[in-house]
């Protein structure tokens, strides 16, 4: 029943209506409503919303997916050359160039390794570097 | 004000500006939400650049279902209560509040509340004691001028627990000033 009528006091005091209660409620209601109207004081830095939108994803990089569909677009259609090539030549693979090559394990180990090791210092090196420079 | 319309498909067709204009359209908003939750101020700035990032990443999948304010209040709500999570935080029960309802009403009243400001300042310092679910809804409604419906959308509550949280934090509101202006007549 109490609630009830502090709920009719608020609507009231809310609508800004005459309010029917007793004095006291009726002006600390109307004080609590004028204080939460007001700002709580939290507030963002100058310049927030340019450093958002600052860290956004640079162009480069959403450019960079298109690039790798690219590739593997590329990839697809080399594939797809390659079969129709051995297809139309009526090329037969055997196991043949796998024996010479089983001869000089050690020089294909090698090579893998400096291969790997050139791409991976070029990543780290370079294409880290050129990332660095055009970010800021 | 831009229409929500416009600017949202500006950002989408990757306008850096348009988006500048969306975070200042509703950064204070977003700083509402987040620091009606997160106690530690410094924190505060760095969970808002989330919720833009967030609301950056997730602008394809908005449908206009609802008003965009309320589709990035719920980005912020969730974000600052993951946010409390991960810090071992409990978010506050109902228990709780009800706890936190009786410091409320034993907590000291300052002894000068004849101006009108200082009665303002002291009313804002009694909703910061809130807890967070209590502190979220007024300033969504107070502040925002949301709907009970959008409040509840945005924070995860039903309707009847968002109508109840204001009901029931502007009357502990309403009594501890009732009690304090009897102090300063007597």
């Amino acid at each position: 029943m109490m609630e009830h009528f502090d709920e009719e006091l608020q609507k009231a005091v809310e609508s800004g209506q005459m309010p029917v209660g007793p004095e006291e409620d009726i002006t600390a209601y109307q004080h609590v409503f004028r204080a939460l109207a007001k700002d709580p004081g939290y507030a963002l830095p100058p310049g927030f919303a340019e450093k958002v939108a600052a860290s956004l994803p640079q162009k480069g990089q959403e450019h960079s997916k298109l690039v790798w569909i690219g590739y593997a677009a590329g990839l697809v259609f080399m594939t797809v050359a390659a079969i129709f090539t051995g297809l139309m030549t009526g090329l037969k693979l055997h196991l043949g160039f796998f024996k010479e090559i089983s001869s000089y394990t050690g020089l294909v180990i090698v090579a893998a390794v400096l291969i790997a090791a050139v791409q991976w210092l070029d990543h780290k090196l370079v294409t880290e570097r050129i990332r660095g420079g055009s970010g800021g | 004000m831009t229409d929500e319309k416009t600017l949202v498909s500006r950002v989408l067709a990757g306008e850096r500006e348009a988006f500048v204009l969306l975070v200042k359209q509703y950064e204070r908003l977003v700083v509402h939400m987040v620091g009606r939750v997160v106690r530690h101020a410094e924190d505060r700035e760095e969970i808002c650049q989330d919720v833009f990032m967030r609301v950056y990443q997730n602008l394809g999948k908005f449908k206009f279902e609802s008003r965009l304010s309320t589709w990035i209040a719920t980005i912020a709500y969730r974000q600052a209560v993951n946010y409390v999570r991960s810090k071992k935080a409990p978010v506050t029960s109902i228990q709780e509040d009800e706890r936190i309802e009786h410091q409320l009403m034993e907590a000291s009243t300052p002894e000068s509340m004849f101006e009108d400001r200082d009665l303002d300042d002291f009313i804002l310092k009694m909703v910061d004691a809130l807890s967070p679910a209590y502190k979220t809804v007024l300033t969504l409604y107070h502040l925002h001028g949301m709907s009970y419906d959008e409040i509840g959308e945005a924070t995860g509550m039903p309707e009847g627990t968002v109508k109840n949280y204001l009901f029931r934090a502007r009357h502990l509101l309403k009594e501890k000033i009732k009690a304090s202006i009897g102090r300063e007549v007597l």
